[in-house]
Formats: C-alpha cells, structure tokens, sequence
C-alpha cells in the first residue's frame, strides 16, 4: 500500500490540460506550482494491483514529458 | 393638412434627437454599468480616511460569493514589470488628448463589470493622482522594437503567507505607497482571489496588520544586560 | 491526525523541497508551511486577557509542547468578540526575546554578578530591614504598576501598608489614571466608570476627548465604525492634532492645548443658554459645589495642596459660566463658535444617545481633575448618563490600572477599601490582614513624583520597582535617573528584560510573565478576568507575587503571607473579595471568573451590575430612578471648575508644543513589542511629527534628522511629516516606546495638584534642524 510523491514535468505549454487529466485519477492528490512549470503529485492506494493500474494510466498521458519519483513509503 | 402632419412629424424628430442627445451626454459622464445583484447603492463618503477610502466597505460585504471572471494574482503580475511597479493598461484608451483624470476614474474609481472586456475594473488605491497617463502606460503591440535580457517572468512577488503565529493575521508584505487604500486591491471582484479578503467590513486594516515591508532589513532589537 | 495522512504529508513536503532545491523562488499553490504544528499533537487553548492595554480583551493562547504558539480572539469575550490587535496577536512572541531574565543579578562595585534567586532575595529583605532599622520605616519604598495583577498588588498593600507600615507604596498608574480617579471620586464619590462596554452598542454618537482610540483602543474603536457604517452613528474627534482617529470620525475638532476646559464649560454655557438642560434631573439628582482655583503645577519642592469645597447654587454656576460664551472660548481655543455649538447640539439632543469617551488627553493634563469633572458636568447637565448608551466612559491605559492599583489600592491614601485616613478603614483592612491596626500609618506619605524626587534627595533610600520601567517613563527624567544612581540608594528591580530601569538597579529580580504564572487583571469597564498558568517560565524566574512573599516571609510576616503554594492565588484572590463585600463593589467569586470570560464588578447574586446608579440595574441603589450613593443625599456633584493655562506654554525662546503618547505598533517603552519581530520592523525607531507649514519654514524634510530642545533635555531624532498624525502648527509629536530616544528627558514634570498626575502632553520647545 505505498505512498509515493512525484515532480511531474509536463511537455511545454501542457501544463494545464496535464492538471485536468491528472485530476481526474483516482488516488492522486496535486499540488502545482503558481509560478513554474512543476506538478508536485502523491499518490495514496491501498494494494499493488491498483498501484499498477495507476503506473499504466501515467504511460497513457501524453502531456507528461518526466515524472521524478521524490520519496516512497510502503506501509 | 398634410403639412400640418409633416411639421408635426420633424418636431417630434428634433424633440427626440434632443432627448437622445442629453441623454447620451449624461449617461458619458456616469459609471460603467453594474450587473452583478451583490451591489448596493455606492455611498460617497464625506471624509477620507487619511487616504484611505472606505467607500468599497458598504458594499464588499459577500466577497467569498464566486465572482465571474475571476481575478488571479498571476494576472495582477502579469501587469506589472517587477515588484511596484505600476501596471500598464491592458486594455485599448479612446480619449489619447487626455491625461486620464474623470476619464480612467470613471471605470476606476469605484470598479464594475464591463461587458465589453468581461472583467470587473480594477479599483485605483490613489485616485487623488489624476494625470494617470504619466504612469501608466498604454500596450500598441505586442512586437518588440530590439531583444532584450529583462526578464519579464522572474519578477520576485512578494510572499503572501506571512503570519507569525498560525492564525495571526497576515502583515503587509509591501510598502503602502501609493496603497493607502487597502479595500481597492483586497476586496471586491477585481481584487486578486488569493488577497481577498474575508472581513472587509473591518476597516481599522493597520489596527491588526502590521506593516512588514518585505525589501526592508530590520533586524531584531534586544539589549545586553548592564 | 493518524499516520497515513502524516506520511502522506512527509511525501508532499520532501516533493515541494526537491522543487524548491533544483528552482529557487518555486511557489506551490497550497503551502505547507504549517507542517510541524500538524504533525505534533493538537494545540491547546485556553482564555487569558491581553497582556496589553486597558480594553482587556479576550484571547485565547495556544500552547503545545510547553510553548505558546498562537493567539486567537475569544469569540466568548463580549469586550472585543473574537477580534484583537497586532499587539494581541502576537502578544505571545514577547516571552521569548533572545535577552529574557532567566536568573538574578546583583551590582558589586559597578558589575553585575549573577547570583542565586534565593540569596537575591535574603539581600533585598536584609537591606530593606536596614533601611527601616537606620532611616525609618518611610525611607523605603515600592513602585508597581498598572500591569501587576491584583494577587501581585494585594500582596503589595498588605506588605508595605499592614506589615512594615509605611505608605510609600505607589505605582505607575498615578502617571496614567490618577485624574481620572480624583474626577470620579470629586463628581460621585466612588471610583471607577458607571456604564460599561455595552453603551457602544446602544449609543448614537461618540465625542472623543484627545484619544487617537483608531491606535490605542484599536478593538474598541473598531466597534466604534462597525457602528457607524451599520448604523449610522456619528465620531466626532476633539483633540489637539490630527490622527488616523480624526481621519475616520465624522468631524474632527482642533483645539489648543489646555483649552479643552474652556471648552467643555462652552458646551456648558451652551445647553443652559438653549434650554436643553434636563432640569428634573439636575434639581433631583445634582448638587454644585467649588473648588479652590489658582493651585500651581506642583512644580517646587515639598508642594502641598488640599483642595477646599464650596457649595454653590444653580445661580451661581450660570454666572460664572457668562465668562465661557461661546465666542469668547473660540478665542483663546481655536475651536470655532459654530463647531462648540456643534457639539453642545449633540449633547443637548434629547433624542440622542451620546457616549463620551477619553484616556491621556484628558488625564496626563495639569488641570486633569477639572477636566474630568468638566465632562461629567455635561452628561450630568442633561441627565445623560448610567443608562445604556447614554455616559462619559473614562477609558484605562493599562490593563490592570483598574483591577490592580484602583481596586486593591496600591497608592499613598488608599486601602483596598477606602483610605488610611479613615480610622473605620484601616480597622477593617487590619482585620482582615491579620495586623494590628496601629501598623496602618493613617497620613498618606509620598505620591509617585514626589517619591522619586524623595529618592532623589534622600529621604528614600530604598525603592523596589516591578513590572515598570520609570527610566524612560519619569517627566524630567534626568532628575530622577540621577538622583536613583545617588551614593546610599538602593533601586531593586523586577523585570523581564534588560530596560534602562535595570541599568539603575542594584538588584535584579528575573519576573514571570503573563500567562507564565496565575493571575487576574480587571480592564477599563469593571471586568475582572482570570487567567491560568500555560507555560513554565524561564529559569529561576518567579512571579512578581511569590517574589514580595518571599521577602515578607524572611522579614518576619510568615504569619501573614502563610499561602500554600498551588493555591495562593486562590487563597489571595478569596482574602481580597472580603475587603470588597457589598453591593456596591462584590468581585465575581474566582469560579465563575475560571469559566467565563470575566465578569464585572459589582456582581451581585449571581449577575452583574452593568450600570451603576441607576435603581433599574444596579441593586446597590437605596431609592427609585438615579441615586449617585457614593456622595451625600446621593447627588453627584457638578464641580464649577475654570480655564486655567498649561505651566509652560510656547513663548520667544521655546516656540513650538511638545506632545507626546503611544503609537499602535508599541506598548509603553517597548520593553516587551519591541522584542516581537513583526511589532519591530512595522516600527522600528521613534520619530518627531512635525507640521508641514512649520517644516518648510525650517527646511525640514521628512526623514531629515531634527534637534529637539526644551529647558531640560534635548535630543535628536528623525523628523517626520504626512506620517500617521499631523500636529497643527507649532506643535510636535514624539512617541515614547523608544528607549534610546528617551523623549521624557524633555518633558516636564508639572502634575495635578488633586491627583498628583504630570502632564506628559503640553511643555516648550525649541526645533532646529541638525
């Protein structure tokens, strides 16, 4: 049941509609920067298959140019 | 007969194009058109508050209502070429042969919506100061004349969340030149979201915030025991 | 907060620190800057009263892990409902400056050594029983103050008056409140205000007699706006200068100073003359009386003054008021005749409810007394007054002027009930404290001028000082920091930092603070608040209480100050109610003062007494309608007082006023808010107002460095001109919380003859440039 948290770089000027896209996963609470162009992002699930699920939802946003794994806590 | 009706029909035109024209030269020298219903009728005060206008308090009173189009502090910077700086106008300015004076205050001074930018008007924390086109400049185009190395997006904002104590109220980040008026950029639907304000009926400011001007050195005072 | 959701928050944190480390100026759009407090445990709140100035707030102080971390407004408190000022806010910040007291210091040869609590205090008890056994039991003294709390004073009164028995017991409020005592004592014959808080909710317009309320009172102020934005009442400032007050009132009226009495005998004039006089209840409940007229200023040696009363008639009155028409006060005031005849119609207006209200202005003034009286005689005039709404509503400075130093006594003349004079008096005080009576010295010995200028010759040798700080606040100050550093004088002091009073001191005793010890501070209108002990304070330091206690108890009372520890407030506060018990002054009983906030006195069966006098509130009152019962045939008096100028007025030499007071930033000398950082850096360093004609007369700009004179002192300091205050020409003002700019080393030290209070307002000087 880990909880990691994320610096995710989207492509140049995508910044926006990465919000909108990451929004609406489930289990991924954001925190954009106001004045750069950095998505600090973590993400809280209860088992390993969903942690999957979520790891292949990521691959499928285009707008994500670099996702930074910052910090993780298996409990 | 026929003429009767005639003269009858052009002194009913002149009278309307009189009616018309008053009307229209009235209605130049009012303020912008109000839609939205959270306005009550605009008090004129009879004294300042040092210069310090209230005249916003009466009726700022909902301002955690969701104001459409929204106001962001990024847009406020946006306006601004670095820290106190004073905004360019974003918008096109009809009259060139003024100095600004009534014709700027009568958007500016006490706000409103415009339809025509949709976007509420800014109100100017310094209305005492009529020559606005000597600050303010106007934007013709967006092309640049040369390059240039001034970095317009690392502008330094000043820090918003300030307090000391949690729960203390937040000082004043910025130097009040000029900003004597706090309700203009901190309450009302052309204030910036995140400096709005959520008791603007309190308007005894400095009575709570202290001013803690950001650029300012001061270090802490404490004595040696002699 | 469980676990998950502090991991959670460990994750976005060390994201957020990642992004700020590779972009610096990175700004996230929900910070997270309040992590530590989250993560370690909830904070606890209780209720306390502000530390500060005499509104008495409530607040409530949040401490976790031992430590007060955050102050909030008590929603609870009727006094200011959840709302404070910056000083409120972060009153808490003022227990931990980096130069706190933590332990005692004694002076040898000129040095401060660090010595033991405990030896510090055998060495002030021995040399007190010195001075006693070699210069008599006057030549030693104490010196408190309007922020001791009333255990603090009690302890006080009980040891220097019932125990050692000398009456050199003062504290600084005679230089804040003493007028205002002397006027209600002269117009009623009992202390303290007869309406409360309340009236600011019923009333319709609000004069203020010179108080810049915007900046002193901040919270009552603001209900003072919130009333007249929402209702429409009216401010009108009557002051000498223009203040942030002034800008937000309706009108604001300038006078010269000290004419504020010709004009409050205008105003007088003005209602008899246009028959708004309420004569049912002026023949009913008023009787005239004189005083003696020509009194000096206190300003040789050895001054004496008793005032003498006169009984007068109506008749009297109307004729010697002939001399105060209206246009022959706007003379010598300034004030213009249709600008008296304004405020003489509000008063006069049957239909409107109006509430006078005043602090310094009025009391700091040589003519203090009068002044007083003079405002009363307008509410009493036209019958308005302890009704809701309706009264004069003499503001306190500090926060315990009231509860401390006019409720328990801790003055020359007074017990905590009644005076030394009185034999019935000092009987009940002695039984109560256990003494013999023949301990309590029935002649009142030396008011707070006259005893330092008693140190100053010698007849004092000895002076504790608590909780004040006299080496900044004293008029003429030179004197009385030379005459403290005399040969054979011995200055203990008990304070919380290191002040320019400690540099004087022999010994230094590090005291408590606040809420670092149990206490009760009673405000302005009559409410006694309680507040527990939240926090240990630092070192070997001890509440000011305890300190006196111990003393005592090496001095030999043991017997009187045998108060276990864990209870001896309880136990104090308890002896205390009984010098107090009667309807006409009851203190609330410490249980409902622990649950709610405050409670005012008189508090009779269960309820308080809102209003004093008036048989419709206050069940003290021996007959129907108003009965003034603290004087004979319960008539409160109208005192004919005339207009009489300040000791030093501007002349050739020495042009222009200096006036002086506070600002919103500052408490007093900033010992404590100047070691809050944000209190600091919004103020940092005192300044000169300085008129805007009278500066380009001198070619003064603001910021330029001005050198202030009078004939006692000099001093520069930074001028500063379309600041927060503009004085009128001929006038400066200099605030005193700067205590390396000790602009008292101008002031001069004239007093009230009735109350003994000097006049930090109104003396000569001369600016140049520097």
């Amino acid at each position: 049941m880990p909880i990691k948290s994320y610096l995710v770089h989207p492509m140049d000027g995508q910044k926006d509609q990465l919000i909108q896209k990451l929004e609406k996963i489930p289990f991924c609470e954001l925190n954009p920067s106001t004045n750069e162009d950095i998505i600090v992002m973590v993400t809280d699930t209860s088992s390993i298959a969903e942690e999957k699920e979520l790891e292949q939802k990521f691959e499928a946003i285009s707008e994500i140019k670099n996702m930074a794994l910052v910090s993780g806590f298996d409990i | 007969m026929k003429r009767v009706i005639i003269l009858l029909l052009f002194v009913l035109l002149l009278l309307g194009g009189f009616m018309i024209i008053s009307k229209s030269i009235d209605s130049a020298g009012s303020f912008a058109k109000v839609t939205s219903t959270e306005f009550k009728s605009i008090p004129v005060p009879t004294e300042k508050w040092s210069s310090e206008t209230w005249n916003a308090a009466g009726y700022y009173q909902n301002t955690f209502e969701e104001w459409v189009p929204e106001k962001k502090l990024d847009d406020y910077y946006a306006h601004r070429a670095y820290y106190g700086a004073p905004p360019h106008i974003p918008h096109p300015v009809s009259n060139e042969m003024t100095m600004g004076g009534k014709d700027c205050l009568k958007c500016h001074e006490n706000g409103g919506y415009v339809n025509t930018y949709d976007a509420f008007a800014p109100v100017v924390p310094h209305p005492e100061k009529v020559n606005c086109r000597q600050c303010h400049a106007a934007v013709l185009t967006e092309r640049l004349f040369k390059e240039t190395n001034w970095n317009q997006d690392k502008r330094k904002p000043v820090r918003i969340h300030n307090h000391a104590l949690e729960g203390s109220p937040p000082t004043i980040p910025h130097e009040l030149d000029m900003r004597k008026d706090c309700l203009s950029c901190h309450a009302g639907p052309a204030a910036p979201k995140e400096i709005r304000v959520s008791h603007p009926d309190r308007v005894n400011c400095r009575q709570c915030h202290a001013l803690n001007e950001q650029s300012k050195e001061i270090k802490d005072f404490y004595k040696e025991l002699k | 907060m469980d676990r998950r959701s502090f991991i959670k928050k460990m994750a976005a944190a060390s994201a957020m620190m990642a992004a700020s480390t590779m972009i610096p100026g990175i700004m996230f759009a929900h910070e997270q800057e309040s992590l530590i407090s989250d993560l370690q445990g909830d904070i606890e709140w209780k209720k306390a009263p502000c530390r500060f100035c005499g509104v008495g707030c409530g607040v409530l102080v949040g401490t976790q892990n031992g430590k007060a971390v955050a102050v909030k407004g008590d929603p609870r408190s009727s006094v200011n409902k959840g709302l404070c000022c910056m000083k409120g806010y972060h009153s808490i910040i003022s227990m931990y400056g980096k130069d706190r007291l933590k332990s005692a210091w004694v002076r040898k040869n000129g040095k401060l050594v660090e010595t033991s609590m405990e030896e510090a205090l055998d060495l002030v008890a021995s040399k007190m029983q010195d001075t006693i056994k070699n210069h008599g039991k006057d030549a030693v003294s104490m010196y408190g103050s309007g922020q001791w709390t009333i255990p603090d004073g009690y302890v006080a009164s009980k040891f220097m008056k019932g125990c050692i028995g000398t009456n050199n017991l003062e504290a600084n409020a005679r230089l804040c409140m003493a007028s205002a005592v002397t006027g209600f004592l002269t117009s009623f014959g009992l202390d303290e205000p007869m309406g409360c808080y309340e009236d600011i909710d019923y009333a319709d317009v609000f004069v203020l007699w010179g108080n810049n309320m915007a900046e002193m009172h901040p919270v009552l102020f603001s209900r003072l706006l919130d009333r007249k934005i929402k209702d429409g009442a009216t401010i009108v400032d009557f002051a000498t200068r223009t203040t942030r007050t002034s800008r937000a009132s309706d009108r604001s009226i300038l006078f010269k100073p000290n004419t504020d009495l010709a004009v409050a005998n205008a105003i007088c004039y003005e209602i008899i003359n246009n028959g708004w006089m309420n004569t049912e209840f002026v023949t009913q409940h008023v009787n005239f009386m004189s005083g003696k007229t020509k009194m000096g200023y206190g300003l040789e040696e050895n001054y004496k003054f008793k005032d003498e009363a006169t009984k007068i008639d109506f008749e009297q009155y109307k004729e010697f008021l002939k001399d105060y028409t209206p246009e022959k006060v706007s003379k010598i005031s300034g004030v213009s005749v249709k600008d008296i005849k304004y405020m003489a119609a509000l008063y006069g207006d049957a239909n409107k409810k109006v509430m006078s209200l005043w602090c310094m202005g009025m009391n700091q003034h040589t003519r203090g007394t009068w002044i007083n009286n003079l405002v009363y005689n307008v509410h009493l005039l036209v019958g308005k007054i302890s009704s809701p709404g309706n009264g004069p509503f003499s503001l306190t400075g500090q926060p315990s002027a009231c509860g401390t130093v006019r409720e328990v006594g801790t003055l020359t003349h007074k017990l905590p009930h009644g005076v030394v004079m009185k034999e019935e008096h000092r009987e009940f005080a002695a039984k109560i404290w256990g003494v013999p009576v023949s301990n309590i010295d029935p002649k009142p010995s030396n008011h707070t001028v006259d005893m330092f200028r008693a140190l100053d010759r010698g007849d004092i040798r000895f002076m504790w000082i608590q909780v004040t700080n006299p080496m900044v606040t004293m008029p003429k100050l030179n004197r009385y920091r030379d005459g403290a550093l005399k040969e054979d004088r011995f200055v203990v002091v008990s304070d919380i930092y290191p002040t320019p009073t400690t540099e004087i001191a022999d010994v230094i005793l590090p005291s408590a603070m606040w809420v670092e010890r149990e206490g009760l501070y009673g405000n302005s209108e009559r409410r006694t608040q309680y507040f527990e002990k939240m926090v240990d304070a630092p070192g070997e330091s001890m509440s000011d209480t305890v300190q006196i206690m111990e003393v005592a108890r090496r001095m030999g009372f043991e017997k009187q100050f045998a108060y276990k520890d864990e209870t001896h407030i309880e136990e104090i506060y308890n002896e205390y109610r009984k010098h107090h018990e009667g309807k006409k002054h009851n203190m609330a009983p410490l249980e409902v003062l622990k649950n709610q906030p405050g409670a005012m006195w008189p508090f009779v069966d269960g309820k308080e007494t809102k209003w004093r006098y008036n048989s419709k509130y206050d069940p003290a009152c021996t007959k129907e309608g108003f009965d003034f019962y603290g004087k004979p045939e319960g008539r409160a008096i109208i005192w004919q007082r005339p207009y009489e100028p300040a000791p030093e007025e501007p002349d050739q030499e020495y042009p222009f006023w200096l006036n002086t007071g506070r600002v919103v930033e500052h408490w007093h000398t900033g010992s404590m808010t100047r070691r809050i950082p944000v209190l600091h850096k919004a103020m940092p360093k005192a300044y000169a107002e300085i008129n805007p004609a009278d500066a380009k007369r001198l070619h003064i700009l603001d910021g330029d460095q001005v050198k202030l004179t009078s004939r006692r002192g000099s001093i520069v300091i930074d001028a500063m001109i379309n600041g927060r205050g503009n004085p009128p020409e001929g006038m400066v003002f200099v605030p005193f919380f700067d205590e390396d700019l000790k602009i008292n080393e101008l002031t001069i030290d004239a007093y009230c003859p009735i109350s003994k209070q000097p006049d930090y307002k109104k003396c000569a000087i001369q600016v140049e440039k520097a």
